[in-house]
């Protein structure tokens, strides 16, 4: 018998502040929580859903839609976190990805970006990798606040590590 | 080894129509429709990726169009003319496109007498361009 094989794909949606001149003038811990707030009830997995739904839609027309539609599923938001996780088919995990990156709304809230994170096998490793990095990211942020809202180096290039290290930690989840 | 000779090129005779003969004989449709209704149907098969499949008109004549595709989006192109038809926007009653024929070569297309200037030119042009890349 031919197993379903699916990927699962952790995803945030970041804010990015408005205003560019804010953006300069924001130290690099200030704008790592101004990206990464807590989204507004209006962001539920329904509208999450139907916006990768239209996304999908408008940039693989119907073929890619229903495509790509056949598996997919958000089986994890919380607003809290504005952390999610989405099952897709696991051929058509790069198109499901690159509709996310093209995602610029869900439902009447603008202006955010889906970045997605990590794509696995199974929803435990994925589970997993999300509380790991949360965790050293929370450090890092309380470090980077201890430190005088640091000039350290922090953001970009921490966060670059956290998932460098991730992947390193986890073994080879293919199926 | 038989040499495989590489297609570059498939070409397509179309028919556009809206089943209705009092409107078709009504309404001229020019190149600029055409290139409208066929767009149309692209993005909504195949989206973006649609949008960027390569074509070229040989040939119009209201409602015969004679259409130069890429090789590899022929496929592409043949399934989302034929799954389409088009809103009112157009001329004012849904429009639908026929394939009458298509081919590998521009020497296997029907054509009539009156299309034998754009052909000939078409196929010179082709000779041409290849003599260009050879």
């Amino acid at each position: 018998m031919v197993r379903l094989k699916s990927r699962y794909i952790l995803f945030e949606i970041l804010f990015p502040p408005t205003n560019s001149n804010v953006e300069e003038t924001m130290s690099k811990v200030d704008l790592l929580l101004s990206h990464h707030r807590a989204s507004p009830a209006d962001v539920s997995i329904k509208s999450i859903v139907q916006e990768i739904r239209r996304s999908l839609s408008l940039n693989l027309g119907d073929y890619g839609s229903a495509k790509c539609s056949s598996l997919l599923q958000v089986k994890y938001f919380s607003n809290r976190t504005s952390t999610g996780i989405i099952r897709c088919h696991r051929e058509d995990c790069d198109l499901v990805i690159m509709t996310l990156m093209l995602m610029s709304k869900i439902g009447d809230v603008g202006e955010l970006i889906v970045n997605p994170v990590k794509v696995s096998g199974t929803i435990k490793k994925i589970e997993q990798f999300a509380m790991r990095r949360n965790s050293k990211i929370l450090n890092l942020i309380k470090s980077g606040q201890s430190s005088r809202f640091g000039d350290n180096d922090f953001a970009v290039n921490d966060l670059r590590n956290i998932d460098n290290t991730n992947e390193n930690e986890i073994e080879n989840e293919n199926d | 080894m038989g040499g495989k000779t590489f297609k570059e090129w498939q070409y397509f005779k179309l028919s556009i129509t809206s089943f209705d003969e009092d409107i078709d004989n009504v309404h001229v449709i020019d190149q600029m429709t055409w290139r409208q209704w066929l767009n149309n149907a692209l993005k909504r098969s195949y989206g973006i990726f649609g949008e960027g499949v390569e074509y070229s008109f040989l040939h119009v004549e209201d409602k015969l169009a004679y259409i130069r595709v890429n090789h590899a989006d022929k496929d592409t192109f043949s399934s989302s003319i034929s799954t389409y038809i088009s809103t009112d926007e157009l001329v004012g009653s849904p429009l639908t496109v026929t394939i009458l024929q298509e081919c590998s070569s521009l020497n296997l297309l029907d054509i009539t007498d009156h299309d034998r200037i754009w052909l000939k030119r078409a196929v010179s042009e082709e000779e041409e361009e290849y003599c260009k890349c050879t």
